[in-house]
């Protein structure tokens, strides 16, 4: 039988290994952003954000949640520990896309209509400066030095690759049609888009900035998550999540998932990719090892989830 | 001569077809309604593809490819010039008794929306039948700031109106027993 101390010794150990993820979904219909406990499935809140809510993007170590309103022309800071509005940035436009680096600064904007990437400083609250890109920027994506940001082009069928010390375009990739979101590998050597247009995905040897491969997906494909050696794609018509080997580019499963799936981020363990449904208003998980949705969540109206919503409570 | 319409004519080229930009919200509509009749008799009135009949708004249907997921349909309306909308099947589900498809190609005057995709579904049992329309689409107006006839608000309030007046009329004629 084991000492009570031991016991308690192990209770805590455990407790701090496992940390315990929580998501921020913008639900643009009800003008929330819901907040799911992502281990027991329960959701949590709904915290009111005006201006048609959609983009989302968490800065893991400083605990907030920034989350861009296109119609409104705005970003919201959320405190993710207190759950609690703490501020708001005008950027004007049609903000959408959102990312921002590991470090927590800056705050990176794709502005869809004026074609342009916003920096901003979250310290400051304000907008620092901009590179212009092609049509329609989208999904953005950062390196974890930072150093590199992606840009998906929407309406000009091509990624942008921005160096973000100088803040220029170092390169532009043609991709398949209508490139939504891009997401980028961990060693940020890969990067994928959905293309929306062309029902595929488009595969970037970011280093060499030329697309190396194309593989076909669902019907509407809206954003990639990368885990366990697998892309898992959201097809928003088909209402599933289409998943391909990332080594060999073999498909792997079509998974049945929620109405109109939009929003998909992987844990940081890459156990399991959580996918955003817009029609049918909850969030699943599923197992990257299994290819099984196992859990859901309900969420408030219209959630879009577009970016990085998981926030790791350290 | 021919130098100066060049532009014009490969904006034109470019416009037709392509998955252009869009509002920033997308909008929901959900509207449903109960009919006393069998769900196998409504399930028959909806499940054709290629007979949009039951929209009063139809005057008819050209289709090809029966209820094969990515058979098209194009519907002429009862208005003045006989608009059309053309329309492609995205999912079936006979068992589920449930249709999705999508715009592929419609004037926002006629129906200001863009990128619009909808599900018709049938629940019920030998008496009673329950209907569920539901749309998910962008606003008529494709950039920022529009004008009032095409934002969100008439966008949804257009879809609104066709779906209510449609499942009122379809109420009546399957209760109707005609």
């Amino acid at each position: 039988m084991p000492r009570p101390a031991l016991l308690v010794a192990a209770l805590l150990s455990a407790g701090s290994i496992e940390a315990h993820d929580f998501a921020f979904i913008p639900a643009q219909v009800a003008n929330r952003v819901s907040v799911i406990d992502l281990t027991t499935m329960q959701r949590l809140a709904d915290i009111p954000v005006d201006g048609k809510p959609a983009g989302v993007a968490v800065a893991q170590q400083a605990g907030r949640a920034y989350v861009s309103s296109p119609e409104g022309k705005f970003v919201t800071i959320i405190d993710t520990a207190s759950r609690a509005v703490v501020g708001r940035i005008d950027v004007g436009g049609g903000p959408l896309g959102i990312v921002v680096p590991p470090s927590g600064s800056p705050i990176y904007v794709a502005d869809w209509y004026q074609h342009r990437v916003y920096a901003i400083d979250p310290i400051r609250r304000a907008v620092t400066g901009f590179v212009q890109v092609g049509q329609s920027p989208s999904g953005l994506a950062i390196s974890s030095d930072g150093r590199t940001l992606l840009s998906a082009d929407r309406d000009d069928d091509q990624v942008s690759i921005i160096d973000t010390a100088s803040f220029t375009v170092r390169a532009a990739i043609k991709v398949g049609t209508r490139p939504f979101g891009v997401s980028l590998s961990a060693d940020g050597l890969r990067a994928y888009t959905a293309n929306v247009g062309s029902n595929d995905v488009t595969v970037i040897d970011v280093p060499n900035a030329k697309a190396i491969a194309t593989v076909a997906v669902g019907e509407r494909p809206y954003a990639v998550a990368l885990a366990n050696g697998r892309a898992f794609v959201s097809n928003q018509y088909a209402g599933t999540v289409s998943v391909f080997d990332t080594g060999s580019f073999a498909k792997l499963a079509t998974i049945e998932v929620g109405d109109y799936p939009e929003g998909i981020e992987a844990s940081a363990d890459g156990r399991s990719v959580y996918v955003v449904n817009w029609e049918s208003n909850g969030v699943q998980r599923i197992d990257t090892a299994t290819l099984k949705v196992t859990a859901s969540a309900e969420t408030a109206d219209g959630p879009r989830g577009f970016g990085n919503f998981i926030w790791r409570q350290p | 001569m021919l130098k100066a319409w060049t532009p014009l004519l490969v904006a034109c080229a470019l416009l037709p077809g392509a998955v252009l930009a869009h509002g920033p919200s997308r909008l929901k509509v959900v509207e449903s309604v109960e009919i006393a009749a069998p769900v196998d008799k409504v399930w028959a009135r909806l499940s054709k593809f290629d007979d949009a009949s039951w929209i009063p708004a139809v005057a008819k249907t050209d289709a090809k490819g029966g209820n094969e997921v990515g058979a098209t349909r194009t519907v002429t309306l009862k208005a003045e010039g006989s608009p059309t909308i053309e329309e492609e099947l995205v999912k079936y589900n006979a068992e589920g008794k449930s249709l999705s498809y999508k715009i592929t190609k419609v004037d926002p005057k006629v129906l200001p929306v863009n990128n619009y995709a909808s599900t018709i579904t049938v629940t019920g049992d030998a008496t009673k039948s329950t209907v569920e329309w539901k749309a998910g689409f962008y606003r008529g107006y494709p950039n920022n700031d529009p004008p009032p006839e095409l934002n969100d608000d008439a966008s949804q309030a257009a879809v609104t109106k066709l779906y209510e007046t449609t499942l009122a009329a379809l109420k009546k004629s399957l209760e109707g027993g005609k």
